[in-house]
């Protein structure tokens, strides 16, 4: 086991630092920032000042070893722009969007697990059919869409619900607090439902499908109650891929929640990406996608462990 | 009846302290930094000047008026002496003195990474004369001096010597009439009213800038009461806030102005098919032709929902060198067709237009419909909208033929237009960092000189109206277009006076 | 009394395609402590006979007619709950093939203890441990109280199956089916397997049914014999008429097909045609089209007819 974990904490090293580079190199053949940076009435000569001072002036192997450098002193470098280191800056967001996810995430599973359940059942009841036409809608409709429409209920007819902005923090999440539910509550419920669509439907299929296995019928031949063969029998089956899902749009939901962001103005990292794209501020991009595949590879590694106790068949 | 007078007594006692007054704003754009000396954009320079007080401010029309500064002299032209408002505290108690604006011109002139240095630049010695008296010597004669001011805004020396660049960037320690409490990236920042304020307390107790950069997330704030105020109200809510009972609409003009700038350099341009084999753009009457060829109004009431004030020169009226005496032309692409075929392009020629498509209000459809009005004249237009990142490079290096930009004389003062775009471009002298079309012509280029360093207001804006006339109205350097328009909403349980330098300003909403 | 009756069993599958009589009419019934062979082609009828008996049939099949008498209650018209105490307790099913009948992510130890934690209600986990184990054993699988920890991927075929034999005998049941249990094993397994069956049926008295394509598997261990074509048993009798003295064409057949050890010809025989889908039934025998002894006589349905304790329906046995 300890081998296995070596093994794959070095091949995250390496995919990290493979990253770091096609990243870094990308930004550095996006543009200048200093332009963006100065306003209209500095003169070239502060121009060329700027440059020097953020060190963008130099060749790339010089700046990606000065990036270096700088990595192994446990700093990403100053963002351009907010002029804080950059990793501060990310790091500073990322428990906002990290609530967003995790909280759409458990909501989706805890309403699509036992939904799709039913719906895999009976399939041809009226109940299951209406399950999966909602289905169909939470994977169809935008994100935007629903998030808007939301507000619009809620927030400007009823007034029941804010419409924006993130609520009191304590322990680093909103949760916890009363102002900050009611924060939550839409943008998690607009995340969510992609999610939920999603995993209703597969666990449906792959209940379907376990429930068609041999080892089903030979379990309700033996006199095991029916209850006990669905929610034991044939769950325990159908978890292993919806596990691997799972770890993949858990991934998904903290790299891309910019729309939900920005829709409920959301102070998370979706929105300071996307915003530090177009002011090309290599130090934030280059952190926040180190960030991101450090999380993504973090997944994928728990993910794989989760499955060897799910899945006795897979051992380390 | 002694449990009721003390009852009594108590609900009185509730109702004269009153409940903390919050003000609440959504903006569309956050700060990116609490350290007023480093990023030089609206947002962030509107945000801090809560907190901050300058030597001067502008008023919501841009004009001059004493702030920390209570008088100033000019004995000889390159002379300022400025004399100090005595008793100003910063938040955390220090005094206010000659010690803190020698410190903080020094730190805009030294510190690489400022923003600011255009407006030190010709400022040669800053030197204080007593504790509430400093001198400033400019380079040369320089009449926009004052302006200039409004933009430095006054650091605590003791608070800020010595220390790194980023615990700066988050402890903002100024004079303002509000304090700093919170600052929560792209989320929110929040002030507390600084009782110690030398003009008096601010109305509202605490305020609250929310982040609210989504147009639609904006608009649902003001509409469900969760902020009092909001910037950049988008055109498309504009009716639904007016039609709402509790609210106000205000739309102010702004400084910035959007127009067209053409290759008048070249022989070749790149991106001109050009039946004569020449660049069009080098012939006044094709220029000319542009300019008539536009239908500006229909671009105003079609793109810009009405909300655009149209062009006819560099500068709104609020801005030092206006001329009233310029009108713009009425659309006419008869009369361009005409100047078009003299200038030996009967049928027109082909070009790109490049514009941005995130930086200005519309960027892109408007390039969009200025292609459509010129096809109707015969010029075919190819709209090449790309994000600021890559525009602005570009065009920094003249790879464009045409193209799309707006200018804001953030001073209030024309020089800033006249010497950024009008003035032939020289980079050893500093003139013309954004005439990429290279427009050049020695008589203007004078004027613009003479006038940067007249000290007689009188003389010196008819010699900026001579220069614009001869730019403008005979040369055609540029296509005025129109000039932005805010629009602002707010709750009608608070007064709020829009400003032309698009900024907020707590401490006059009332 | 018989220990099971089935009487004209019809159990249908409704598709899209029309109507699929997978057991149409059958009836036959075991004696406690007998071994009754139903033997037939693939698609015969004989597994979901098995299935039926059990009430194991899923949409869109389901039993139209018939009866199935079990220990005097009618197994048909008894509800889920009630089917449920009988299954595993009373009446134990093997399936065909092992690699699928374990539930791969459940140990061996847990898969064998249910069957007796949801039947004896006042056992403890620990007796019903023991239990298991004492029963591994007897099925002769080695380390058995090892293999209570392990998961199916860990055993081999014959392993698993032999698991699969003690789970269903755990119980000590009245009647086992077994459905093609040696069919998806080695054949060197294949005769353990087959008289361990029998040697436990006969510990545990338990009646047997052994469904098979095998007819030489049959011939081997049954007291029973009943041949299954199309759904419909063609001919029903004891395993010495059956096997000695077939009078069936379609059991004549499948006999012929054995190869002997004193046979001299070269090519195996193959009876010709293949069974009719269920679907494309012809009128009339459904074996007429491939039986050397059919004319028009056979474009009826040939009756039951009880010859000397054995039953057949041909019409060309007198």
């Amino acid at each position: 086991m300890l081998k296995y974990i070596l093994n794959r904490l070095f091949h995250s090293v390496i995919v990290m630092f493979v990253i770091s580079f096609i990243v870094f190199f990308i930004m550095f053949k996006a543009g200048d920032p200093v332009q963006l940076l100065l306003p209209p009435d500095a003169t070239q000569q502060d121009v060329i000042e700027m440059r020097h001072a953020l060190g963008i002036d130099q060749s790339f192997i010089k700046q990606y070893e000065a990036f270096l450098k700088n990595v192994a002193k446990g700093n990403l470098g100053n963002s351009f722009v907010y002029g804080q280191p950059a990793l501060d800056v990310v790091f500073e967001r990322l428990p906002a969007t990290l609530e967003l996810s995790v909280l759409a995430m458990i909501f989706s599973i805890i309403f699509g697990v036992p939904l799709g359940i039913i719906a895999s059942i009976k399939p041809k009841a009226w109940y299951s059919k209406a399950i999966m036409f909602l289905s169909l809608s939470g994977i169809s409709v935008p994100v935007f869409w629903t998030g808007m429409v939301l507000v619009l209920i809620f927030s400007v007819l009823l007034g029941w619900l804010p419409s924006s902005g993130r609520g009191e923090v304590y322990l680093f999440t909103s949760a916890f607090t009363w102002d900050g539910i009611k924060h939550l509550i839409m943008p998690v419920l607009t995340l969510s439902f992609f999610q939920l669509a999603l995993i209703l439907r597969l666990t449906r299929t792959g209940m379907m499908e376990v429930m068609m296995q041999d080892y089903i019928k030979l379990a309700t031949a033996k006199g095991v109650p029916r209850r006990v063969v669905v929610y034991y029998h044939a769950l325990k089956n159908s978890l292993i891929p919806l596990i691997t899902v799972i770890g993949i749009q858990f991934g998904q939901l903290v790299a891309f929640t910019i729309v939900t962001e920005t829709i409920f103005a959301w102070p998370g990292t979706g929105k300071l990406i996307i915003d530090s794209i177009q002011n090309l501020d290599r130090p934030i991009v280059v952190a926040y996608l180190l960030v991101i595949s450090f999380i993504f590879v973090a997944i994928n590694f728990i993910v794989d462990i989760l499955y060897t106790f799910v899945d006795p068949r897979v051992r380390v | 009846m002694k449990k009721l007078t003390v009852a009594v007594a108590a609900l009185a006692l509730v109702g004269t302290i009153g409940f903390a007054k919050t003000l609440k704003v959504g903006l569309a754009s956050g700060a990116y930094t609490m350290d007023p000396q480093a990023f030089n954009e609206t947002a962030t320079n509107s945000i801090l000047s809560n907190i901050f007080d300058t030597l001067v401010r502008f008023d919501e029309n841009i004009k001059v008026h004493p702030d920390l500064a209570e008088s100033w002299s000019n004995p000889e032209p390159k002379v300022w002496i400025i004399k100090l408002r005595k008793g100003v505290k910063f938040h955390n108690g220090n005094t206010f003195n000659a010690d803190d604006v020698v410190f903080t011109f020094d730190r805009i002139k030294n510190w690489k990474k400022s923003g600011f240095k255009g407006k030190v630049s010709m400022i040669d010695k800053v030197e204080k004369i007593d504790d509430y008296t400093v001198k400033f010597t400019t380079k040369k004669a320089f009449p926009v001096f004052l302006r200039k001011l409004t933009y430095v805004n006054m650091l605590d020396k003791e608070t800020v010597k010595g220390k790194s660049d980023e615990w700066i960037g988050l402890h903002p320690i100024g004079t303002g009439p509000y304090k700093f409490v919170l600052w929560r990236k792209g989320d929110q920042i929040k002030f507390k009213a600084n009782p110690n304020y030398w003009a008096g307390k601010a109305k509202f107790d605490d305020l609250i800038f929310r982040v609210l950069s989504n147009n639609a997330t904006r608009t649902a704030a003001i509409l469900s009461g969760e902020v009092d105020l909001i910037n950049r109200v988008p055109v498309v809510d504009v009716n639904r806030i007016k039609n709402n009972s509790k609210l106000n609409t205000f739309v102010k003009p702004g400084l910035r102005l959007i127009y067209l700038q053409m290759d008048q350099f070249r022989e070749k341009t790149p991106y001109v098919k050009s039946p004569t084999g020449k660049n069009p753009f080098l012939d006044v009457r094709v220029r000319r032709a542009l300019y008539y060829g536009i239908n500006e109004d229909a671009i105003i009431k079609y793109i810009m929902k009405g909300f655009a004030a149209p062009a006819a020169q560099f500068h709104p009226d609020v801005v030092v060198g206006y001329d009233p005496t310029i009108k713009r032309v009425k659309y006419d692409p008869a009369k361009a067709k005409k100047l078009l075929a003299e200038a030996g392009y009967p049928n027109g020629f082909s070009v790109v237009l490049d514009a941005p498509n995130n930086r200005y209000i519309n960027d892109a459809q408007i390039a969009q419909a200025v292609a459509s009005s010129l096809a109707k004249i015969g010029i075919k237009v190819k709209v090449n909208a790309t994000p600021k990142s890559s525009f602005f490079p570009k065009t920094a290096k003249q790879d464009t033929s045409f193209f799309l930009i707006g200018w804001a004389s953030s001073d209030g003062d024309g020089s800033s237009m006249l010497d950024g775009v009008v003035h032939s471009k020289d980079d050893v002298k500093g003139y013309g960092r954004y005439n990429n079309g290279k427009y050049s012509n020695a008589q203007v280029d004078k004027l613009i000189e003479e006038s940067d360093g007249n000290m007689n207001p009188t003389a010196r804006v008819k010699q900026m109206r001579e220069a614009q006339k001869i730019a403008i109205v005979d040369d055609q350097n540029i296509i005025p277009l129109h000039y932005q328009v805010d629009i602002y909403a707010s709750s009608k349980k608070i007064k709020f006076v829009p400003r032309t330098d698009s900024r907020i300003w707590a401490y006059d909403i009332k | 009394m018989a220990l099971l009756e089935v009487k004209n069993l019809k159990t249908h599958f409704f598709t899209r395609n029309g109507v699929v009589k997978s057991v149409d009419g059958s009836s036959f019934s075991i004696e406690k402590g007998e071994i009754l062979g139903i033997v037939g082609e693939s698609g015969a009828g004989k597994s979901i006979t098995g299935f039926s008996i059990l009430g194991l049939i899923d949409s869109p099949g389901r039993i139209v007619e018939g009866e199935i008498n079990f220990d005097g209650k009618d197994l048909i018209k008894l509800s889920e709950n009630e089917l449920q105490k009988i299954r595993g307790d009373e009446i134990s099913m093997i399936f065909q093939d092992p690699q699928t009948s374990l539930n791969p992510v459940i140990t061996i130890g847990e898969q064998m203890m249910e069957a007796i934690l949801y039947h004896k209600k006042g056992v403890s986990k620990k007796a019903a441990y023991e239990a298991c184990v004492e029963i591994l054993k007897t099925v002769g699988l080695p380390a058995a109280r090892k293999r209570m920890k392990s998961y199916p991927h860990q055993l081999s075929g014959g392993m698993k199956q032999r698991v699969v034999i003690a789970m269903a005998l755990l119980n000590n049941p009245k009647l086992l089916i077994a459905d093609e249990p040696t069919t998806a094993l080695d054949v060197t397994i294949q005769a353990q397997i087959l008289y361990l069956m029998k040697k436990l049926s006969q510990e545990f008295h338990s009646a047997l049914i052994l469904i098979t394509h095998d007819i030489a598997v049959v011939s081997q261990l049954c007291d029973k014999i009943a041949v299954m074509y199309a759904g419909r048993i063609v001919e029903y009798g004891s395993k010495e008429d059956i096997i000695f003295n077939p009078l069936h064409p379609y059991t004549k057949g499948l006999i012929e097909c054995l190869p002997k050890l004193n046979d001299e010809k070269k090519r195996l025989y193959q009876i010709p045609g293949i069974m009719p889908s269920l679907l494309g039934l012809p009128q009339g025998c459904y074996f007429k089209n491939r039986c050397e002894f059919s004319d028009d006589e056979c474009d009826t349905y040939p009756l039951q007819q009880e010859i000397n304790g054995r039953i057949v329906f041909c019409h060309k046995v007198k």
